[in-house]
């Protein structure tokens, strides 16, 4: 049985009925899928957030968990046994493992030792694949649609692993992407080369000012100060009310959270605001997900 | 001239000739034969009817496990392997890039969980004709030349 390690692994298709299901549970949808269920929610380092999200979609559709919060509290990390070993153990005890781990790859290495399904909650800086689940969810949820959306993206998109993720996934929706960065930390070239041979319109721009108007959603990401030369550079890249003045009606911020300057508190008041509403969007997504794989005994 | 000539015969080990001009030193290094107690033979910069100029190596006592020749593959696409077996060449084929190269190659990428397991690298040949590994744990992608370590 298959679980979820990357979002390279799903295609078009099984994404799409991802998200038409989240928005079943979103509706209100209720299933046991998990009714008699044990899932491993094994978080290797701490995410409270992710976590959360996870087990409330796995006490929702009837199971529970087992599992911790953090390695550092348990056994695990003092005594010495391999990371191999560990997982094998502990796959014995669950029906599923959810895995958060701070090492790259740890999430596919998982899927390899285990004889249950794995989803990746967070390989260090490789991949979060519910999370750019819920992105898309949040995109099409709040438009209702993915194609042809003009999505903006703002703040660090050389080194965001959110951002990496989101912009592989578009490329199967033909949205009109805006990359809104200082140049030392625009997209790398491989990045764009994919987008250019998958026929996804891009471009570069220096300020949200320049292209707000036209966009449909902007996506933010965490700015992280010492990635950026200088303060004013960094003022460039927040949002503030004077820069929401013009957009369209429709328009929404989407920011992967926990935020930090790049989005003050001014904007929470706004219709534009759809944050709040996108980490809630985790819990249908995680929940959908789960649901296809004990339904269909595989995700891919 | 041929090579037998340039740097003697094998008794038992390895003939590895037609290596692409230059290769040689990234051959050495993934089979380690600085630290290794085997002899060896190298050729850098022999006329090449076929190449123009080649490298070649010979190496005594030495037999390649899979993954080995897997890993050279990266270095030495279109050369040829002889095994010799008492100075006689008891089979020959020519590499071709192999697909997937196992336990060799150390990531570059500190922070990679294959450190803890074994590393398995995934290669393709890209728009700029250059030989590229792609860790099938982290993800990350590297120009094989970028390569600095291997498993010895
Ligand atoms: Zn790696």
């Amino acid at each position: 049985m298959q679980g979820l390690i990357s979002i390279a692994d799903l295609d078009k298709n099984k994404i799409i009925e991802i998200l038409k299901l989240s928005k079943l549970f979103k509706n209100g949808l209720r299933k046991k899928t998990l009714d008699g269920k044990v899932i491993a929610s094994c978080f290797f380092e701490n995410s409270t957030r992710t976590r959360l999200s996870f087990e409330s979609a796995v006490a929702h559709l009837g199971g529970s968990t087992i599992g911790f919060a953090d390695s550092s509290a348990t056994s695990l990390a003092t005594k010495g046994e391999s990371l191999a070993d560990t997982l094998k153990i502990l796959s014995c005890y669950a029906d599923a493992l959810i895995i958060r781990h701070p090492l790259d790859g740890a999430a596919r290495l998982a899927s390899e030792i285990c004889d249950i399904p794995v989803i990746n909650a967070g390989d260090g800086a490789n991949q979060h694949p519910t999370q750019t689940l819920l992105d898309l969810f949040s995109i099409m949820d709040s438009q209702g649609r993915l194609e042809g959306i003009k999505l903006g993206i703002m703040g660090d998109l050389k080194f965001g692993r959110t951002v990496h993720s989101l912009v592989e996934a578009v490329k199967w929706f033909g949205m009109q992407l805006y990359f809104i960065a200082p140049k030392h930390l625009r997209m790398g070239d491989e990045a764009l080369f994919n987008l250019k041979t998958s026929g996804i319109q891009y471009s570069f721009h220096n300020s949200l000012d320049e292209v707000a108007h036209e966009l449909d959603c902007l996506y933010l990401t965490r700015l992280q100060k010492e990635r950026f030369v200088d303060e004013v550079i960094s003022d460039t890249y927040k949002v503030n009310l004077a820069s929401l003045a013009n957009v369209k009606p429709n328009f929404k911020i989407l920011h992967p959270l926990p935020r930090q300057e790049e989005l003050p508190v001014e904007i929470d008041n706004t219709p534009y605001a759809y944050y709040f509403e996108q980490a809630q969007n985790g819990l249908y997504v995680r929940q959908a997900l789960l649901d296809i794989l004990f339904t269909n005994g595989s995700v891919d | 001239m041929n090579d037998k000539n340039h740097i003697g015969y094998i008794e038992n080990g390895i003939n590895l000739d037609h290596i692409p001009h230059g290769n040689a030193w990234y051959v050495m290094k993934v089979l380690n034969l600085f630290n290794s107690h085997s002899q060896a033979g190298i050729g850098l910069n022999l006329p090449s009817k076929k190449l123009g100029t080649k490298d070649l190596i010979k190496i005594e006592n030495r037999v390649l496990t899979q993954n080995e020749i897997d890993a050279i593959s990266l270095f030495c696409t279109g050369s040829t392997l002889s095994i010799i077996k008492e100075f006689k060449v008891i089979d020959k084929f020519t590499l071709e890039l192999a697909k997937v190269v196992n336990d060799i190659i150390v990531c570059p990428n500190k922070r990679c969980v294959s450190h803890q397991h074994v590393s398995r690298f995934n290669t393709f040949v890209n728009r700029k004709d250059i030989t590229i590994v792609k860790c099938h744990y982290c993800e990350k992608e590297f120009n094989i030349e970028d390569i600095s370590q291997y498993k010895f």
